[in-house]
């Protein structure tokens, strides 16, 4: 009946019973499309692609709504039935790109193991993947990075390795809360042209979340901007950027800080 | 309005070691000084030792090589009291704000904690003290009762920021301290920090990635690569003034919110050989290399009044 990879619908959510943190979302994303995230701080956005994958941090509690992925009906899935789904089908690309990572361990260890429990592929095959991954992410000595603890790395590096773990299940849905906020412009371009490489080529649809509004222009199909816990306008990438309805988009679009001589 | 130099950078050079137990020589030889109120943006790719050089300036990590001074004191291997001291007049912002609380350590007690620290007030006025902190940063005062995970990014950086700003230091390094803020609220946070720089003549030392912001806030701008700066701006216009070629790759890369057609171009990595140590670091992955360039290391030198650069083309 839909061609909608997943569909949102009357979404509310609350922490500890206060008040609704996001109040009655209603959105889709179609296969193959990107979905670009803005607003203002603590308007709900992490809150509300957490819910999608029900990684609500503490006292986080769906109080109604339908999440649709594929078909199914997310908010009935159990424990068990969320394995199969998350970190294959599914990859979310946290905020904080270090708290994921395992601190005793290196990445190397780390990233082969995670491919390894999504995908049945030989010990080698894993680090052979898990290199050429690491590499599309604009690093220069992957081994290095592969032999690393977290704490030898710098905040880009651990963001870029939160990438290409995600990026290395090529998922049906990737979600990416502020991924690429830590990386120069130059290292960042590369990792965005990298995920849209792999819409092109999986048919990835991907909601990225991000400050950037330069990079939602970019890569994104659609831009979505929110505000204490609502959508205030969702539309065509063109339209939101040229032609912005609501005073608090114009107010956003106004406060980026432009480059002189550009 | 230029005033004496507070700080001081000499020939710093920084070796990590790795984990087969070879050292990783992060941070080459930088010389760097900052001035009463001037603030100062660093920039750089991911990885170059942007924050190591931030944790050397706060004395977070012992420097391998080179001399730091404060206010003319040599400061390079302080201890004690000494150091103590120096830790409330230098202070540093951290790139990720969660890493920097405990989870079960209420907002209240995080703000507190160094004015206690200190020994600056007594606890009933530091909470109060707080409340306005986090008023003045575009936060509700009911926040000094949660913790740390109800709080979103951005604001949990907003609540760095504020316990900073509160312990009026004369030197603030913040690494990208507004990067998970929105473009608006960001806009409110730089003009505090831009108030208080002067009001109160403390000097500001940001690391971004945000080209622009930089342009628009900082006096000087450093462009660093693979651990060496290869460029100093005094310009706010950085487009036309720049010439290294790795800052103009920089920025060729940003994406623009109002020209969506830009042509975004990116640079390719270089497997790099980090125990080679001559030429221009830059060489392998810049478009005017030339013979002359893998063989010279070039220097920074003054150009004019807006730009040093170090590059064999000038
Ligand atoms: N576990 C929690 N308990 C209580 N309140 C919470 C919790 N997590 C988040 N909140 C609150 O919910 C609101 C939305 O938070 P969320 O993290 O979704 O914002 P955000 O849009 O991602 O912001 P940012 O851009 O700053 O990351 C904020 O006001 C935050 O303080
Ligand atoms: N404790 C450590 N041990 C070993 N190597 C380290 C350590 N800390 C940092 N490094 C290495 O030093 C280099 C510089 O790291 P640094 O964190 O200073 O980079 P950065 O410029 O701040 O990057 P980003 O913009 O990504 O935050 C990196 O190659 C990193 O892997
Ligand atoms: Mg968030
Ligand atoms: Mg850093």
């Amino acid at each position: 009946m839909t061609n909608q990879l997943l569909e949102i619908k009357s979404l509310t959510v609350k922490y500890n019973g206060e008040r609704n943190i996001i109040e009655n979302i209603n959105m889709s994303i179609g296969h193959k499309e990107i979905i670009g995230i803005v607003g203002e701080s603590g308007s709900g956005k992490t809150t509300l692609i957490r819910s999608i994958i029900n990684l609500l941090s503490s006292g986080g509690k769906i109080v109604s709504g339908e999440i649709i992925f594929n078909g199914e009906d997310l908010r009935k899935y159990r424990k068990n039935k969320w394995k199969t789904i998350r970190g294959n089908e599914i990859c979310m690309i946290f905020q904080d790109a270090g708290s994921f990572l395992n601190p005793i361990q290196k990445i190397g260890v780390q990233f082969v193991e995670s491919i390894q429990s999504h995908i049945d592929i030989s010990k080698q095959e894993a680090i052979k993947k898990a290199e050429e991954t690491l590499i599309k992410m604009n690093f220069n000595d992957s081994s290095r990075i592969m032999d690393s603890y977290p704490f030898q790395l710098s905040g880009g590096m651990k963001q870029r390795v939160g990438i290409a773990m995600a990026l290395a299940m090529e998922p049906k849905l990737i979600l990416a809360d502020e991924s690429t906020s830590a990386l120069d412009v130059i290292t960042q371009a590369q990792v965005i042209n990298e995920l849209i490489e792999l819409r092109n080529s999986f048919d990835t649809s991907i909601i990225i979340v991000t400050h950037n509004i330069g990079c939602a222009a970019y890569m994104a199909d659609r831009i979505m901007v929110m505000n204490h816990g609502k959508i205030v306008e969702f539309g065509l990438k063109e339209d939101v950027i040229t032609n912005p309805q609501e005073d608090y988009t114009k107010n956003l679009l106004n406060s980026i800080p432009e480059l002189e001589g550009c | 309005m230029m005033g004496n130099t507070i700080l001081e950078l000499q020939g710093i050079n920084k070796y990590f070691r790795d984990n087969t137990g070879n050292s990783f020589h992060v941070i080459k030889d930088v010389n760097l000084s900052l001035r009463q109120g001037e603030c100062i943006a660093i920039v750089g790719e991911s990885g170059c030792g942007k924050s190591t050089l931030a944790k050397l300036i706060s004395q977070l990590i012992p420097v391998t090589k080179g001399s730091m001074f404060y206010n003319g004191k040599d400061v390079t291997n302080l201890h004690g009291a000494q150091l103590k001291e120096y830790y409330k007049n230098v202070q540093m912002i951290f790139q990720n704000p969660l890493s920097t609380f405990s989870p079960r350590m209420k907002i209240g007690s995080y703000m507190v904690e160094p004015y206690l620290n200190f020994k600056l007030m007594n606890k009933k006025e530091a909470l109060n003290y707080a409340k306005e902190l986090l008023e003045t940063v575009g936060l509700s005062k009911d926040f000094i009762d949660r913790y740390p995970n109800e709080l979103s990014g951005g604001q949990l950086q907003r609540v760095v920021i504020a316990r900073t700003i509160g312990l009026k230091p004369d030197v603030i390094i913040c690494d990208e301290c507004t990067s998970a803020l929105d473009v608006s609220i960001q806009k409110q946070i730089i003009h505090l920090l831009l108030e208080l720089q002067s009001n109160t003549k403390f000097c500001n030392i940001f690391i971004t990635h945000d080209l622009a912001l930089a342009e628009s806030i900082s006096d000087k701008i450093y462009v660093m690569y693979l651990g060496e700066i290869v460029e100093i701006l005094r310009s706010k216009n950085i487009s036309r003034d720049a010439k290294h070629p790795y800052t103009k790759a920089l920025l060729n890369a940003v994406f623009s919110a109002k020209n969506t057609n830009k042509n975004i171009e990116v640079i390719k990595p270089q497997i790099q050989d980090y125990t080679i140590k001559k030429g221009c670091l830059f060489a392998l992955r810049c478009p005017n290399a030339s013979e002359n360039c893998y063989r010279e290391k070039p220097c920074l030198k003054y150009l004019n009044l807006r730009c040093s650069v170090a590059c064999n083309l000038y």
